[in-house]
């Protein structure tokens, strides 16, 4: 929308900037930018967000503000243009133009790192404070369907990764077989003896009973 | 073990005596079959040509095996007083006052017992549970330990 200032390569340098912002702005980027923050927060306004985007480039003020800026921005090539063609004024102008671009160049190439290493610094910040607030948790229980994640995991490839035969010789290697064996044999010995020795002891009593009984004896007598 | 507490050794009845006497018996009848599987290999080794299965001799089997059950039990109830039945049935044989029978009487109540078992059905009818054996020789059979 905003063409491009066809005044040379000075003119150029200082009109790109805010050129590239007026066409973005145009363009819906920034309203995009705003509008992404909106659609995380609430999924089910994404398609009513996108609707107001919409509307807002086609509303009417909105065209009457990016045709003032228009305006203004073609007003103030022209001026420079003129201006540039100044004898003394032009020359002298355009030196402090270079000067101006050259300085913020140097800044650019300076700074940028440092600006980066901020901008980095403060993005991790936020994204720390953020994740500290929300329950990821419960923000996964609640938006992920985590059953339908597990029903699609290829189980069998997993299984097939593993070296199931090693696995099972470490596992039988921490149990202790033979002591397992030794000590359920044991105690199943143990048990039977106990119970044919027991049962036996009954048996004697039972027939010391029928016989005390036949000769008429009283059995606490014996 | 030889806690000599009048209620803890309570005298074993027919039941598990008989039991006892008859899983000797099989120890004992196992013991002639590998002394005969014994002999039977050693005469292979030393004339394999002219080899050829022992008769058995009635006389000589029936008196190695007394001799035999007599030697067992003997060297049973003198060293533990249990013989590998009376362990299983859980029994031990004690003199009248001593945890133990001397060699003696171990001897003389194996003889008794292996020429005359029969005398073992008096357990039955006698009120302290003793055999003819415990009777002549003042043993008794105990219980040596309790099941419960």
């Amino acid at each position: 929308m905003v063409g491009r200032p066809n005044i040379g390569h000075d003119a150029d340098i200082l009109s790109a900037g805010w050129g590239r912002v007026g066409a973005e702005i145009v363009a819906g980027r920034g309203f995009v930018g705003k509008c992404r923050c909106a659609r995380f927060a609430h999924r089910a306004n994404y398609h009513s967000v996108m609707g107001t985007e919409v509307d807002l480039l086609k509303h009417p003020v909105v065209a009457a503000a990016v045709g003032t800026a228009a305006i203004a921005v073609g007003a103030a090539e022209a001026a420079y243009r003129v201006a540039e063609k100044v004898p003394v004024f032009g020359p002298l102008m355009r030196r402090g133009v270079v000067g101006l671009s050259e300085r913020g160049d140097q800044w650019v190439t300076q700074s940028a790192d440092q600006f980066k290493a901020l901008v980095a610094a403060v993005a991790v910040g936020l994204v720390d404070l953020v994740l500290d607030e929300m329950d990821l948790n419960a923000l996964v229980r609640e938006r992920v369907d985590i059953d339908a994640l597990a029903a699609d995991l290829d189980i069998d490839a997993v299984i097939n990764r593993v070296d199931l035969i090693a696995l099972a010789d470490k596992v039988i290697e921490g149990v202790d077989l033979p002591a397992i064996i030794r000590e359920s044999t044991n105690s199943m010995t143990a048990e039977v003896m106990t119970d044919v020795r027991t049962q036996g002891e009954r048996a004697d009593d039972a027939v010391a009973g029928i016989v005390n009984r036949m000769l008429g004896r009283d059995r606490d007598n014996r | 073990m030889t806690s000599s507490e009048p209620d803890v050794e309570r005298a074993a009845g027919i039941i598990t005596r008989g039991l006892a006497a008859i899983v000797d018996l099989v120890v004992v009848l196992l013991i002639m079959s590998a002394l005969y599987g014994g002999l039977v290999l050693v005469r292979l080794v030393y004339s394999p040509t002219a080899f050829s299965l022992p008769s058995l001799n009635a006389v000589f089997s029936t008196v190695m095996t007394f001799a035999i059950a007599v030697l067992y039990l003997t060297a049973c109830w003198t060293v533990s007083g249990s013989t590998a039945g009376a362990v299983t049935m859980g029994l031990r044989v004690v003199g009248r006052r001593s945890p133990r029978v001397s060699l003696l009487v171990g001897l003389l109540r194996a003889i008794c017992c292996v020429l005359f078992p029969i005398g073992l059905l008096w357990v039955v009818v006698d009120r302290q549970r003793r055999s003819l054996q415990d009777i002549i020789f003042r043993t008794r059979v105990i219980y040596s330990k309790r099941a419960r």
